[in-house]
């Protein structure tokens, strides 16, 4: 197990965290701003705020941590095995912009539409 | 397994067997993942990862190989003859060292123990196996596994891919042996996020150290409060990662999920807060100034968590005004009381000096408008809240909070127009379809207008419903004789004032009323249940003569229990709709009622138990005492306890309009009329309206206002009967015929009349060991009679024969005699049950009785009209003073005597020995039976009374016939004349419309019944042409149901004495009534009052319960 590279673990547990509506990585809005989506590069998070606001959402239910998302099922079930340790979403809902559901779609990432 | 058995296999391969026995197995173990290379590692590790979900991949790929699986299990058995049996648990540890920790496992100490564990539970030889791993190099392992399974690899990381494209459904990620367990930890307090974020960093920083948490993941749902799941292979990883955490019980250690409950441990479920919020939903306000008020969703916002939500705005324009001009204005300051909730007015807002900026809506209609930062759209306010500060409403919310909802978008809308406000209210409360006018369904016998066509205008009745959907009508016009056909698109349906209907759907579906006004589309009409005002589209409506009661029970409750809605609230229902009810609740006062809206979830139970209470004098009241109103609007007024909760009491006025009659009142501000507990010999209470109320069945509405002239509406007389229109004394006989009459009927249920009205008589024993003893009747059954002593504290109960007859002592007969005979008491078992349904129909009455309005002066119809402060009639039935002498059981004179009497206004002239008080509606009061009773011709005269009622049904030809023609034995026969027919017949509200027809009691054949005078149930064995039926009975089990013994008895009793049983699910049935009359079918499931039906002939009917008779035995 590796976790060597990791996600940023959310500095905070309230109500400020927001997941990332692609790959459903949880952190601070701030920290999204300021690293990015570990995941979800092609998203173009970092240091963008207002893109940061676009592509998280509030509205997440329950919350994984992945050590190790290669060998844990719950990653596995998830879709998750393929991220890099840290804190997911269990559940969000979201409805995801068209562009953003584009270009989710061409770096082969599955919609998972609010509800 | 399969991995465990190559690595054996390589490794005797390689090396040979080896005798060495070694102790420390988790080295062993432990060394032989170290050894592994991490880049061989890794890409195993792929592969394992799918070798896990799909051992089928593996299995091919082995056969696929050299056969080398054979050859392997061959080897196998060969060295570790019991490794089969070990095969699952050494998988599982093979995995944990496989996939997992590596190169950190080296020498990490505090790993000893829980090996150790594992390792226990291999025997000698395995370990020996096992161990013979350890010596294998890193190179040679990764050069076999490259050589084996290189090329699977590649197919794996392929297919992991296709499940990042879904390829692969999620079936195929269901959890196995060899994948980490989960395990439920407690935490302290709400602290699960916290938890996970820790364990998180914990896991990084341990990593970092290079002592890694051997836990693969940990998760928290929000609908399991205070556990997180951590995903692990052993507990002692658990209790390792868990250590030291705060947030934690370490304690406690972690519980295993079976691997079963693993799916559902990691889904969310849907139902957790806030997350079923979306547009279009209600929700109620959990907080701030419009916190509890109802909102509907307009929007919402998934990302942010927020939602838009439009509510009634409470804005107080006055306190919006800076302070600084408001002091200039001296209006009050600082006002601290929340604003009510109505629709934002610009004019307001205006009047106020307020700056309103006005914004066209996106959409390009209206308007919308901005006060202090707030938007304000079509009256409402639409306002952004978290979605966590909403609370869902269930279902629909409360009716008149919706309709208060609804109005407020109307109003403001439609702006000054009100009578368009009203008509969209209308359209919206009625729901969607309401507008487009969803297809009418016309009946034959519908009045119906051509509103197309060349015809336009032309008028008629529909003859016919073509299976096309077209409608013949018959033309009223003169000159026209011929049915046409139309289109029903042609068509309109058409109602005049006066005219008497039913309503077939929607909110109001079952209340029947005269029309008061037409305003195409809607028809405003007078409910013969309540006496509301309705407004109803005319498309809902068609003609009916029948009256329904409206609907009287509401789920398991009845109209006027005594119901709870919350732990303090409790109140009287005063009107049933469909789907919800009205209560009086304690809650308010006798000069602001509080009633609300309910539905069958907001009532909790039924009060049955209910106490006494102490007046302002300090006597005490009791059920069904006449009290005095001391104060208040009521003051002076007197009314009947109906209910008493604790302090408060809940009394029927009967000249009340409002709530049913109904007032909630402290019992210290009344004062008990005549002392205490209902007045004795035939209190009016008990004679009257208050049986109807109390009876179990109180169908009995005619006890709703008895008088509604006085609150005006005019005389609206029967339409059918143009002769009876308003040229009555306004319809003072109405009114008064209604209240009689359904104090008559009231008593329903079962028992007879006269068993009533000798509660509350003061008698004489006169025979057994209490001979000669004084005391009041407080409990009549058929055989017996309950008598509290005088004399002594107690009751006791004596045979009815040792109560002297005039004060109805005899033994009831279980037969009534068939016609012919003097109609004694039995006659009324026939006439009771069907009568006291049709409570409602008197309205009817005055206008076949002719002669009612043409003697104002001389009867109580009359003067009710020119003096309303007199009693009205029904209101003498409850005024012990004026009623008792009149009421007929408790004079049993031969002076009443008279058939004539019956009319009412005759009555009260040709037989002094009546009081004025003795009105018309007195008359049919007391049923047939009490008249019967008497064993006089009387009966027969109230009888035809109280019937006459219903005679419109048979149309005008029955005018006059009927309250001339009444014979001693016409009941038994029914169907014999039309308009007895239809009374008799008993559909409850009424499924038939139109031209009602009587019942068929040949339909009863086979059906389970009650007797209405004895109660004894059974199943009808035959019903003769005459009206006399043979029952079979049978006996009640305790779920209430029928059951009939092998040899039963058999008697004869009236057709009208047959009562249905209810239905169940599954009973074969058929219908007794209405438009499928003479259908059977099988009942498949039973709603509030209706009962769903599926005819033998296919198709599914909703019906109403009091039409469809359970066929016993019978299956189907």
């Amino acid at each position: 197990m590796s976790l060597e590279y990791h996600a940023d673990v959310p500095r905070e547990f309230g109500k400020n965290l927001c997941a990332c509506i692609s790959c459903h990585l949880v952190k601070t809005l701030d920290q999204f701003v300021d690293g990015g989506c570990e995941n979800c590069g092609f998203l173009g998070m970092e240091g963008d705020k207002d893109r940061c606001l676009e592509c998280t959402t509030v509205s997440f239910q329950g919350m994984i941590s992945v050590m190790d998302p290669a060998s844990s099922w719950c990653a596995k079930w998830l879709h998750l095995a393929k991220m890099v340790p840290g804190c997911y979403a269990l559940s969000v809902q979201v409805e995801v912009p068209p562009d953003i559901k584009e270009i989710m779609g061409e770096n082969g990432r599955r919609v998972h539409e609010a509800g | 397994m399969a991995r465990t058995e190559k690595k054996l296999t390589k490794a005797k391969k390689q090396r040979g067997d080896s005798d060495e026995e070694d102790e420390d197995l988790e080295d062993d173990i432990e060394e032989d993942e170290d050894d592994v290379a991490p880049s061989a590692k890794k890409r195993r590790s792929a592969f394992i990862d799918d070798a896990a979900e799909e051992e089928d991949d593996e299995d091919d790929e082995e056969e696929e190989g050299d056969g080398r699986r054979g050859k392997k299990r061959l080897k196998r058995s060969r060295f570790v003859d019991d490794i089969a049996a070990v095969d699952e648990d050494e998988e599982e540890e093979e995995d944990d060292q496989d996939e997992g920790d590596d190169q950190f496992l080296l020498d990490e100490g505090e790993e000893l123990p829980e090996v150790e564990d594992v390792g226990r539970r291999y025997d000698d030889r395995a370990a020996m196996i096992r161990r013979q791993d350890e010596e294998l190099d890193a190179e040679q392992l990764e050069a076999y596994v490259q050589q084996r399974f290189g090329n699977q690899r590649d197919a794996a990381a392929e297919f992991g891919d296709g499940i990042e494209a879904g390829a692969v459904q999620q079936q195929a990620l269901l959890p196995t042996h060899a994948d980490p367990k989960l395990w439920t930890v407690e935490t302290r307090g709400g602290s699960a996020r916290e938890a996970c974020v820790k364990l998180m960093q914990k896991a990084i920083n341990k990593a970092a150290a290079g002592e890694p948490l051997l836990i693969r993941s940990v998760f928290y749902q929000e609908h399991l409060k205070g556990y997180i799941y951590v995903e692990a292979h052993k507990e002692s990883h658990v209790k390792e990662a868990i250590r030291g955490l705060t947030c934690l019980f370490y304690g406690k250690g972690g519980q295993l999920v079976p691997m079963k409950e693993m799916v559902d441990a990691i889904t969310v479920k849907y139902t957790a807060k806030g997350s079923n919020i979306e547009e279009g939903a209600w929700v109620r306000v959990k907080i701030g100034p419009y916190s509890g008020d109802l909102g509907k969703v307009v929007s919402v916002d998934y990302n942010a968590d927020t939602a838009h939500v439009k509510v009634i705005p409470r804005l107080d324009y006055a306190a919006m005004v800076p302070k600084e001009e408001r002091r200039e204005q001296g209006a009050p300051s600082g006002r601290k009381t929340r604003p009510p909730s109505r629709a934002f007015s610009l004019a307001d807002a205006k009047d106020q000096g307020l700056i309103v900026e006005q914004r066209r809506k996106p959409g390009g209609l209206g308007f919308y408008y901005i006060l202090k930062n707030q938007h304000y759209e079509d009256g409402y306010l639409i306002k952004q809240y978290g979605r966590a500060r909403l609370e869902l409403v269930t279902g629909l919310p409360p009716l008149e909070e919706l309709q208060r909802f609804n109005e407020v978008g109307i109003s403001s809308r439609t702006g000054d127009d009100p009578d368009g406000g009203e008509l969209a209210q209308l359209m919206r409360s009625l729901g969607e379809g309401a507008e487009n006018g969803a297809a009418v369904r016309y009946e034959k016998g519908d009045k119906v207008v051509v509103t197309g066509g060349d015809l336009t205008n032309l008028r008629g009745r529909v003859t016919n419903v073509l299976s096309d959907g077209r409608v013949e009508v018959m033309p009223t016009q003169l000159g026209l004789n011929e049915a046409l056909t139309f289109d029903a698109a042609q068509l309109r349906k058409f109602f005049e004032a006066g005219d008497y209907v039913r309503v077939n759907s929607g909110q109001h579906e079952g209340q029947t009323g005269m029309i008061v006004s037409v305003e195409e589309p809607i028809c405003v009409l007078m409910t013969d249940a309540t006496r509301e005002q309705l407004q109803v589209f005319t498309r809902d409506l068609a003609e009916s003569s029948n009256v329904a009661s409206g609907v009287d029970t509401f789920g398991a409750y009845e109209l006027h229990d005594l119901v709870v809605l919350d732990q303090t609230t409790v109140g009287v229902i005063i009107s049933v709709a469909k789907d919800s009810c009205k209560v009086l609740t304690n809650k308010g006062s006798v000069d602001q009622p509080v009633v609300r809206v309910c539905r069958a979830i907001d009532i909790k139970r039924k009060v049955t138990r209910e106490g006494t209470a102490m007046d302002s004098s300090h006597g005490e009241i009791a059920r069904d005492s006449v009290v005095d109103m001391m104060d208040g609007r009521l003051k002076g007024r007197s009314g009947t306890v109906k209910h008493i909760f604790k302090k408060q009491l809940f009394l029927h006025l009967n000249d009340l309009l409002e709530n049913g009659g109904f007032v909630c009142v402290m019992s210290h501000k009344v004062k008990a009329k005549g002392g205490k507990a209902p007045a004795g010999v035939a209190g009016s209470a008990k004679g009257g309206l208050a049986n109807a109320l109390r009876s179990p069945n109180p169908y009995a509405l005619g006890m709703v206002p008895a008088s509604p002239r006085i609150g005006g509406f005019g005389a609206a007389p029967p339409p059918r009967f143009g002769g009876g229109r308003g040229d009555g004394p306004p319809g003072g006989g109405f009114g008064a015929s209604r209240g009689g009459y359904g104090s008559g009927g009231g008593r329903g249920g079962g028992r007879g009349g006269p068993d009533d009205r000798m509660i509350g008589q003061i008698t004489t024993i006169s025979k057994g060991p209490f001979r000669g003893y004084r005391g009041r009747i407080i409990k009549v059954t058929p055989t017996e009679v309950r008598v509290e002593l005088e004399a002594q504290q107690r009751s006791v109960g004596v045979p009815r024969d040792a109560i002297p007859p005039e004060h109805g002592g005899a033994p009831l007969p279980r037969e009534p005699p068939r016609f012919g005979a003097a109609p004694s008491t039995p006659a009324h078992l026939g006439m009771a049950t069907p009568n006291h349904r049709w409570a409602t129909q008197t309205p009817m009455h005055p206008g076949t009785m002719p002669m009612t309005p043409s003697h104002p002066g001389m009867a109580t119809p009359g003067r009710d009209a020119w003096n309303p402060n007199l009693a009205t009639p029904g209101r003498d039935a409850w005024n012990p003073n004026l009623a008792t002498p009149a009421h007929p059981s408790s004079n049993p004179g031969p002076s009443t005597a008279t058939p004539g009497t019956y009319g009412g206004g005759y009555a009260a002239a040709d037989t002094p020995a009546f009081t004025p008080a003795f009105t018309p509606a007195e008359a049919p009061a007391p049923t047939p039976a009490g008249f019967n009773d008497t064993g006089s011709a009387w009966g027969t005269g109230a009888a035809s009374g109280g019937w006459t009622p219903a005679l419109p049904a048979g149309g005008p030809p029955t005018v006059g016939a009927t309250p001339g023609g009444p014979t001693p034995g016409y009941y038994p026969t029914p169907a014999a004349t039309p308009g007895i027919g239809a009374s008799a017949y008993d559909p409850g509200s009424g499924q038939t419309t139109g031209v009602s027809s009587g019942p068929d009691w040949r339909l009863y054949e086979g059906i389970a019944v009650a007797l209405a005078d004895s109660g004894r149930v059974g199943v009808v064995r035959s019903v003769g042409s005459d009206g006399v039926a043979s029952v079979a009975l049978g006996s009640e089990d305790p779920d209430k149901r029928l059951q009939m013994p092998d040899n039963p008895e058999v008697i004869q009793t009236a057709a009208s004495n047959l009562q249905l049983l209810p239905t169940k699910k599954k009973d074969v049935i058929r219908v007794i009534a209405g438009d499928f009359q003479g259908k059977m079918g099988q009942c498949l499931n039973m709603a509030d009052a209706d009962a769903i039906v599926k005819l033998d002939d296919g198709d599914m009917k909703v019906m109403e319960k009091g039409v469809v008779g359970w066929l016993y035995g019978r299956t189907s």
